[in-house]
């Protein structure tokens, strides 16, 4: 990186962190740290929540999912909107109107201690997890393509969010949100303008949608209903819906985002502008990904765009020079017809089109078929080397062929979506440990000046609790899929919990709490047992703790403690 | 729930922004299919 980069990056970041902590200063009381005071408008409530969902990860690795998949990645967001609208006009009031902190403290209210305590802990498990790899996933592939030390990565960027997160709350988490969306969106939106830029002289935009289009990259839409096909239009609005009333109706890290907001009215404003930003966004960075895949038709691609695995694969598989030579021949020969297609495109000639494309669509196939068969081979001699490089793609091109102080940009891209995920994290885990176990179990008589203090020390303890998951991470390759697992096992069942409340109301805690731990038991075993992909069981779990429920609120007659109306 | 919290910053009601959302999302998966079909 050049000095320019540095100065972009460092500037950026320093700027976004000083005036958070500048427009915070004034913290005074538990709520003003944990709520902010309500005070938020719907405008900073919804980039918070959206700058809370997307972390580095999301602008990592979907461009990277279009370049090799295509654009179908982008169903997996069309639940989203429905969702938005069901918690704008069912959930947002119940929050607000039971002036809770916490989604859990709501349970109790409604049920009982133990099932307030039981979902507390499942978040705690799970989002103090979830945080660690927040950070670990792009000082990852950072440290690879730049050479960066990862643990210093680490540790930079968890200081730097714990700092702010401590000295703000929340406030300070919405304030540097929306400057940090600022950066995602005007970093996002050069890079897209550039990649279609730097195509080469011959290939319009159009010619280039068609290029992407005949490798299947465009393919954004699917109708045919197949339930072991990961997404379709159908997995997409039912699981998609399923998953995105889990996270944003259940998950403090979102609950607590628009719990800010200054009145019911704002909050519900916040949810539904997210819902309608979302897919568009999505779409977007999508079709960046397609874009760069155009583009590394015109120039050099390596095999594996993970560098240490690039060089790890050269050092040890047999003859993998001779084989990139054979994969960048077989790129120049499907350069050269994408090259006449383009001109036969231009020129209108029916006939030559066609002939032209489906030479096109022969070159195609014959290096996904090369590319396969160098990957098996890498897999078969050197099986320790990562040849899934789709998180690396897209960094690659913005190391490699964006200009200088754009790539300083970009990276601090990548940062400010790290440290918004992050920051979002540690406030919601210190929220959830002090409202729904310090304060409600440990210590019931405290001041709210001592409740004030001790939500800064356990926002550092998670801050740290963070930055050691993630520096010990690398050890701990099978734990990070775990950690993705877990969510998928636990969120259906937690929202099937949510349903009961919002929606049964005259279905108490006994049935619940045993409906609960039944379908958890079901998701156990279809995660062990079958093929059924993850985003069913979001679907499954919550449909089955709301079935059980009913069945057993039919035998175990009790008192309904507390309705909200 | 009082008066001034039933209606919304902007537009006219909840249930015309809610139509908005929705309506939205059919405009975009109606036009991400022509668009999927235009170049695939």
């Amino acid at each position: 990186m050049s000095i320019l980069d540095w100065a972009v990056l460092c500037s950026t970041l320093a700027f976004i962190v000083i005036y958070g902590i500048w427009k915070t200063r004034q913290q005074q009381d538990i709520n003003s740290y944990l709520l902010g005071n309500k005070e938020a408008k719907w405008f900073t409530v919804a980039l918070s929540i959206m700058a809370t969902q997307a972390s580095a990860i999301t602008f990592l690795s979907a461009p990277g999912q279009a370049f090799v998949d295509g654009m179908r990645f982008v169903q997996f967001y069309f639940g989203l909107p429905i969702a938005m609208v069901v918690l704008s006009s069912v959930v947002v009031p119940i929050y607000h109107k039971m002036n809770v902190y916490t989604a859990y403290e709501y349970l109790e209210k409604r049920f009982d201690l133990k099932t307030r305590t039981f979902t507390a802990i499942l978040f705690l498990t799970q989002r103090g997890l979830a945080a660690g790899f927040t950070i670990f996933a792009p000082s990852l592939i950072l440290s690879s393509l730049l050479g960066w030390n990862i643990n210093i990565t680490n540790i930079v960027i968890g200081v730097i969010v714990t700092a702010y997160t401590v000295i703000g709350g929340t406030k300070a988490v919405n304030q540097t949100q929306k400057l940090q969306m600022a950066v995602i969106f005007v970093g996002m939106l050069i890079a897209g303008v550039l990649v279609v830029q730097m195509l080469p002289d011959e290939i319009s935009f159009s010619n280039a949608l068609h290029i992407a289009g005949v490798a299947g990259k465009l393919n954004a839409v699917d109708f045919e209903f197949d339930p072991t096909s990961k997404y379709n239009v159908w997995s997409g609005i039912i699981g998609g819906f399923f998953l995105a009333m889990s996270y944003f109706g259940t998950d403090q890290s979102q609950v607590q985002r628009y719990l800010s907001g200054a009145s019911i009215a704002q909050s519900r404003l916040a949810l539904l502008f997210n819902g309608m930003i979302k897919i568009p966004m999505q779409f977007l960075i999508l079709f960046i990904g397609a874009m760069v895949f155009v583009f590394y038709y015109f120039n050099p691609s390596p095999i594996i765009f993970n560098k240490v695995a690039l060089t790890e694969a050269t050092e040890k598989v047999d003859g993998f020079d001779k084989l990139q030579k054979e994969y960048a021949h077989q790129m120049k020969e499907r350069e050269s017809s994408a090259l006449d297609y383009a001109a036969a495109l231009n020129f209108g000639n029916k006939e030559e089109i066609a002939t032209t494309k489906s030479h096109l669509m022969v070159e195609n196939a014959k290096t996904v078929a090369l590319k396969s068969e160098i990957i098996e081979k890498v897999e078969k001699q050197a099986p320790e080397v990562d040849v899934n490089d789709t998180n690396y793609i897209f960094l690659n091109f913005v190391i490699e062929y964006l200009p200088q102080g754009l790539i300083g940009l970009l990276i601090a891209v990548i940062l400010s979506a790290s440290m918004s995920s992050t920051s979002s994290e540690i406030n919601a885990l210190a929220s959830t440990t002090i409202i729904d176990i310090y304060k409600r179990i440990l210590k019931k008589d405290g001041s709210d000046q001592h409740y004030l203090t001790a939500s800064k020390m356990v926002s550092v303890g998670w801050g740290l609790y963070a930055i050691l998951f993630a520096t010990f991470a690398n050890k701990l390759g099978s734990l990070i899929e775990a950690v993705n697992i877990l969510g998928s096992l636990v969120y259906g069942v937690i929202l099937g919990v949510f349903s009961i409340a919002f929606f049964f109301k005259k279905i108490g805690s006994k049935p619940t709490f045993y409906a609960a731990i039944i379908s958890e038991g079901i998701i156990i075993y279809l995660f062990f047992f079958t093929e059924v992909p993850f985003l069913w069981y979001n679907v499954i779990g919550c449909l089955s703790v709301i079935l059980f429920s009913l069945i057993f609120s039919y035998f175990m007659k009790e008192e309904v403690r507390m309705n909200e109306e | 729930m009082d008066q001034n919290e039933q209606k919304p910053p902007v537009g006219k009601s909840w249930k015309q922004l809610y139509a908005i959302v929705l309506g939205e999302l059919v405009v975009l998966i109606t036009l991400f299919s022509i668009f999927s079909k235009a170049f695939n």
